[in-house]
């Protein structure tokens, strides 16, 4: 399904990937089958959502992405100590049109990753109120993480960050939410957004399941637009990524 | 992307004379009406407006032989529109907008490219002028169901006249219907050959209910919470359904319902929901987006996205059909939720919306290029089939346009449907996997071209043959290619040619020398995707069974092993270790061409050709052949050990003999079965002519390991050790030299001989050593031989003793190790050893084991002490016998300690201090007194025991009356007289033997 499919259009554009492994048949089996994580993404419009999952899922960056419409889904396959997770990803649009669309993607949802963006005030407020509707309407078991992305932007281009890192913090932490700040760009971080986050599922209430209940489709709604989710070859080790960039995501 | 939708008028102008299209139904308008209709579906079609002429679909009524114009015209009065329509193979039931339902007959001339059709039934359904809203045939059934002013009815599907079963006149008060499926092309899984009948799901105002249409009538009903629906549809036993404000599921075996989305009908006139596949819906929300949901309410894909909200949708797996209000049809693909396709209608024709279809392709000739029909589109007085271009062909149509990637998508998605939908698996996708997987191969993406040909089926011999050198090698081999796999042949041509071709498009600039090398890596990775392949072929024969024949199978084994003769030796041997179904001359020339002489030697030896074997393996042992996989003569070990022919074996035999007795020997000593039936006698004849140390390693064998007692082989293999002894030494000389050594040496340390040897890395010393240790462990040799041969070379020093101990000559061993050599750590464990060796003798072997160890222990015991003795005696007897003091001592004190006190005092010469004999004196003298105690004790016991048996004798002899035996008293144990002076006396008053009281007891017992 999408591990093949993702196998064959990658290798025959000979697309250019060197962050990821080249295809190979001899990549070793995965024990067992894996676990489906369902996850969500939210979060006011242009904070970098797509680009987030562009990166955990591909290794890339665009700049000037197109806006996603409605809803896009992509999977990719990580490994976390012994178990093989396969997070489904749903990738939503953050512009207002489309919110009632979110209640879709939320529901049954294991995993939420709530973002804004640090250099705009306005997207925390955004995103708390997110937290709050997941908190309302979603699967009350959900592992949500709030995630302040565009790092790079304060880090290297100057421009004045509008979020307290702190204030951040002790919001996410007063409402039991993982917090983390990233760059999509620089790809600072993001993967340890999702180690920490399969790291905290109850994996012991799931079964790993062989069909997953999605049937999995590649490309978003954005029309020619693309996004082929990177399939088993292109899995990505959450234990040596989040080791590598421990430094830099938890620093506070 | 190809376009994969078309459109085919169905009727045309079935309602009264119209400005637009002008006379319907006369042939002189035919053109006009077609060009409007037919033409622009027609060019946006791809490769069928290649195959199916152009004009064939553009049929208008007219025949006078169908009288539907006739009957229509008759009625043409006021205006009507379609209002409703299903279509079930040649026959269209169309409901209209002045109440009426008619059913058309749609057919196809024999040699005409065009439809006609004709009006079969036309009713009216008595509610008025009121439009009929939903028409539903359910062929199965025989019954038509029409939904008009809220008022379902079940017709008759020939007469369209009402059903005459009691409970089905009409049900009021329904707003909207739905069956279980909407393509009922579509076998409805478990409930085909179920004898149940259709049920349809009705959409009441404030309820759901479920009909079994012919039967039974309503089965459940459940409340609906918020409106009436708008619409609904079906999929299984779950319903999808839009009321005033949101888009719901209901469990239709549960009756729960579920909120999926709201619908704001400020944005958008109407919600639209439509089937995608098994379990899945797909629904529009009023921002004219698509979202795809699986049965249980989950997001299953991402969405897709409409130009605008369009008038009504419909899905033909794997893509979505939307009507724009612009006329145009919006395709996307189910699988990449893009656009792959606008097809423009004309503005006149004014499409109104979508209705289910099931017509099977073949039954209209001109339909044949399509898949089955699922889709219709109607308008107010026209209908036409929207048709998908073959799955396959679309393949084609992006394999031409270079887009295998798309092609490859497509053609999974079809086989995930088919496998979801428990479709019989649709053997022509196999040919698509194979055309993908050529597209991939020639592309050079050999590894994903692996995948699909697996899953294609790709006959192995068409992969074969691309390779020319392959071809040739299985040229003449009496197979037939099938027609497909002539066709995929054709696709992929030659290896030589994919890669020229390949290195043209891409390298075309390169010079000579890079291109070559280019090449050649690409020819070797095809090659090695072949030979993943062919292994694959091998290792799944079950679904290959019927293309794997035995010619193909050859084909195959053929080609593997021309692959792994290039460059994978472990394989190769792996492949013919498992047997290869190609004859030896296809075998044989390809191992010698490509040097692969240990191979060919291996496949011999597997077709029992083992001396032609055996002459290669010699060869490159002794290196006029060369391959690096040659392991040894262990080989040659391996196939000598095996055969029975005897002329060969001993061929081959004597020539590893000659280089490696020690393996060679391994011939007749490995557990075949051969060598357990073997002459031994011969085997060792023949082996003392060829080799003396293979005599004695096969000796050896015999005697170690198969326990052999034959005094013969003993004695020979003593002879063998003995030669060699006298062959390390040459002459006696040497012999007592290495004995005074070991005198001189145990002055400073003390040690036995043995031990001496042991420790000396000369030749001489080895072969002793050995000599000895076989002398002692074997108890069959002929000693006296050995003896003589001994003393007649001389200087064999404990070796005399050894064999002495065997032939009971103790003393005169035990001199040899107090005399000759002075080796007394030898003498003492000689004493030990000599006494512990003998074995129990037969009579006590017969009686109870732990009474035969007692008194083997004494005996021993016994022969020690004398033994010992003797040796104090030679040691006292001897001329420096102070010298030897403290060995006496140290004998007493240690081993000796159990010596009797008296045997030892008369010996001990008077001189000797007391002190040096305290530790032996106090300990025997102590022993002395504890046995003698002990015994003290055992006797009184003993004659407690005999004083306690005699009062007993005597009280039942008082209490019994004696017995009398006479001629006829019979022993009770075995029946016969009892003749002797002791019975016994039985308290039942019987007597037994002694010897039969045991037996008695036991058979009472």
């Amino acid at each position: 399904m999408t591990s093949r499919t993702s196998n064959v259009s990658s290798s025959s554009r000979g697309r250019d990937e060197p962050a990821r492994p080249a295809p190979t048949s001899v990549a070793p089996a995965p024990p067992g089958k894996p676990f489906q994580v369902k996850l969500v993404l939210l979060g006011e419009a242009a904070v970098g959502k797509s680009s987030l999952v562009l990166r955990f899922v591909n290794n890339e960056y665009q700049d000037n992405k197109e806006p996603t419409i409605g809803a896009a889904f992509l999977t990719q396959k990580c490994r976390l100590d012994d178990k093989v997770v396969k997070f489904e990803i749903w990738d939503t649009a953050g512009q207002e049109r489309f919110h009632s669309l979110a209640p879709m993607y939320y529901r049954n949802a294991q995993a939420a990753v709530v973002v804004y963006d640090v250099t705009k005030a306005p997207s925390l407020d955004r995103a708390k109120s997110w937290v709050k509707e997941l908190h309302r309407q979603a699967n009350p078991n959900i592992v949500i993480a709030l995630v302040g992305n565009k790092l790079d932007l304060v880090v290297s281009s100057g421009v004045p960050r509008a979020v307290d890192a702190e204030e951040a913090r002790v919001y996410a932490e007063e409402m039991g939410l993982l917090w983390f700040e990233t760059s999509a760009k620089t790809g600072e971080g993001v993967s340890e957004v999702f180690t920490e986050i399969a790291k905290k599922i109850p994996f012991d209430l799931l079964t790993p399941r062989g069909r997953p209940n999605a049937i999995t489709g590649a490309a978003g709604a954005n029309g020619g637009q693309n996004s082929v989710a990177a399939g088993a070859d292109g899995r990505v080790d959450l234990g040596i990524a989040g080791g590598a960039q421990a430094q830099s995501g938890c620093a506070c | 992307m190809a376009n994969p939708f078309t459109l085919v008028p169905l009727l045309t102008s079935i309602a009264s004379p119209q400005p637009v299209n002008g006379s319907a139904g006369s042939p002189g308008a035919s053109e006009d009406a077609s060009g409007v209709q037919g033409q622009p579906s027609l060019s946006a079609g791809t490769s069928a407006s290649a195959r199916s002429t152009a004009g064939s679909f553009f049929g208008r009524v007219a025949s006078p032989s169908f009288g539907g114009d006739a009957s229509l015209q008759k009625d043409s009065g006021p205006r009507w529109n379609i209002e409703s329509l299903d279509a079930w193979d040649q026959n269209v039931f169309v409901g209209t907008s002045d109440g009426h339902v008619a059913h058309y007959y749609v057919d196809q001339p024999p040699l005409g490219q065009s439809f006609k059709w004709r009006l079969g039934a036309r009713r009216n359904l008595g509610l008025g002028r009121k439009p009929v809203e939903q028409i539903l045939a359910l062929p199965a059934e025989l019954t038509v169901l029409a939904l008009c002013d809220s008022t379902l009815s079940f017709l008759d599907i020939n007469t369209l006249g009402p059903v005459s079963a009691p409970n089905f006149e009409s049900v009021r008060g329904v707003l909207n219907i739905a069956t279980s499926s909407t393509s009922p092309s579509v076998p409805q899984g478990s409930e085909l050959g179920i004898d149940r009948a259709t049920v349809v799901t009705l959409g009441k105002r404030r309820s759901i209910q479920r009909w079994e249409v012919g039967k039974g009538g309503m089965l459940t009903e459940f409340p609906l919470s918020d409106g009436p629906p708008l619409t609904m549809r079906q999929r299984s036993s779950t319903l999808c359904l839009a009321d005033t404000s949101n888009y719901r599921l209901v469990d239709l075996s549960s009756g729960r319902q579920s909120v999926l989305l709201p619908f704001d009908r400020s944005l958008a006139p109407r919600p639209l929901v439509a089937v995608v596949n098994n379990d899945e819906f797909i629904i529009a929300t009023s921002t004219a987006l698509g979202v795809f949901l699986s049965g249980r309410g989950d997001a299953t894909r991402g969405t897709l996205q409409w130009s605008s909200y369009p008038k009504a949708i419909a899905c033909h797996f794997p893509y979505t059909l939307a009507l724009l209000p612009n006329n145009t049809i919006q395709i996307h693909s189910v699988i990449t939720q893009s656009v792959v396709q606008n097809l423009p209608l004309p503005t006149l024709q004014d499409p109104r919306a979508f209705s289910s279809a099931s017509i099977d392709t073949p039954s209209l000739r001109s339909l044949a290029n399509y898949e089955p029909i699922e889709v219709a589109l109607f308008g107010a007085d026209w209908a036409s089939a929207v048709c998908m271009t073959r799955i396959e062909d679309q393949v084609e149509t992006l394999f031409l346009a270079g887009d295998a990637e798309s092609a490859v998508v497509l053609a999974e998605a079809t086989y995930e449907t088919a496998k979801t939908a428990k479709l019989p698996y649709p053997e022509n996708l196999h040919s698509v996997y194979r055309k993908a997987g050529c597209a991939l191969f020639s592309d050079i993406l050999f590894e994903e071209s692996l995948t699909l040909f697996k899953k294609g089926i790709l006959d192995p011999a068409v992969l074969i043959l691309i390779f020319p050198d392959l071809a040739a090698l299985a040229a003449g081999d009496g197979f037939q290619l099938s027609e497909a796999s002539l066709e995929v042949l054709g696709w992929l041509g030659s290896i030589d040619e994919i890669v020229e071709q390949h290195l043209q498009k891409n390298y075309p600039d390169a010079d000579s020398d890079i291109r070559n090398s280019f090449s050649v890596a690409l020819v070797s990775n095809a090659r090695e995707t072949l030979i993943k392949y062919l292994v694959h072929c091998r290792e799944n024969v079950p679904p290959f069974a019927p293309d794997l024949d035995d010619p193909r199978k050859r084909m195959v084994d053929t080609a593997l092993m021309e692959g792994y003769a290039e460059n994978d030796g472990d394989a190769l041997l792996a492949l013919l270790e498992s047997g290869v179904a190609c004859d030896e001359e296809t075998v044989i020339p390809i191992l010698k061409g490509k040097n692969r002489w240990y191979a060919l030697a291996r496949y011999f030896q597997s077709k029992t050709r083992a001396k032609e074997a055996l002459d290669l393996l010699e060869k490159l042992a002794d290196g006029n052949l060369k391959d690096k996989d040659y392991p040894g003569l262990q080989c040659i070990i391996e196939i000598l050990s095996a055969t029975s022919d005897d002329e060969v074996l001993w061929k081959h035999a004597s020539w590893v003999l000659l280089r490696d007795p020690a393996l060679g020997v391994e011939i007749f000593t490995s557990a075949t079965e051969r060598n357990r039936a073997v002459d031994k006698e011969d085997v060792l004849r023949r082996l003392s002519s060829i080799s003396k140390k293979a005599k004695r390693l096969y000796l050896e064998w015999l005697i170690h390991e198969s326990g052999l007692e034959e005094s013969q082989y003993h004695t020979d293999l003593a002879i063998i050790y003995f030669e060699d002894v006298t062959s390390a030494a040459t002459t006696h000389e040497r012999l007592k030299e290495l004995d005074e050594v070991f005198t001189a040496s145990s002055l400073v340390i003390r040690q036995s001989f043995l031990s001496f040897l042991s420790k000396r890395e000369d030749l001489l010393s080895k072969e002793r050593l050995a000599f000895i240790s076989f002398l002692t462990s074997s108890r069959f040799y002929q000693a006296p031989i050995l003896l003589a041969r001994m003393l007649q070379f001389g200087g064999f020093s404990v070796e005399r003793a050894v064999v002495y101990s065997k032939t009971g000559e103790h003393e005169k061993a035990l001199k040899i190790f107090a005399q000759e050599l002075k080796d007394f750590v030898g003498a003492e464990e000689y004493c030990i050893n000599a006494s512990s060796e003998t074995v129990p003798e037969t009579e006590h072997e017969q009686e109870n084991s732990d009474r035969a160890l007692e008194s083997n222990l004494k005996r021993s015991k016994n022969l020690r002490n004398a033994l010992l003795l003797t040796l104090i005696r030679l040691y006292l007897k001897s001329t420096d016998r102070d010298s030897l003091a403290g060995e006496v001592v140290r004998l007493l004190n240690g081993s000796g300690s159990t010596i009797e006190l008296h045997e030892v005092l008369p010996l001990i010469p008077d001189q000797w201090s007391l002190t040096l004999l305290q530790p032996f004196l106090l300990r025997a003298m102590r022993r002395n007194y504890h046995d003698r105690t002990e015994g003290k004790i055992i006797y009184q016991l003993a004659k407690l025991e005999n004083l306690k048996i005699t009062g007993r004798l005597f009280h039942s002899m008082k209490e019994r009356e004696p017995m009398v035996l006479s001629r006829a008293t019979a022993c009770a144990g075995c029946s016969t007289r009892i003749t002797e002076p002791f019975f016994v006396s039985l308290p039942n008053g019987t007597a037994v033997h002694l010897k039969c009281l045991y037996t008695e007891e036991a058979t009472d017992k």
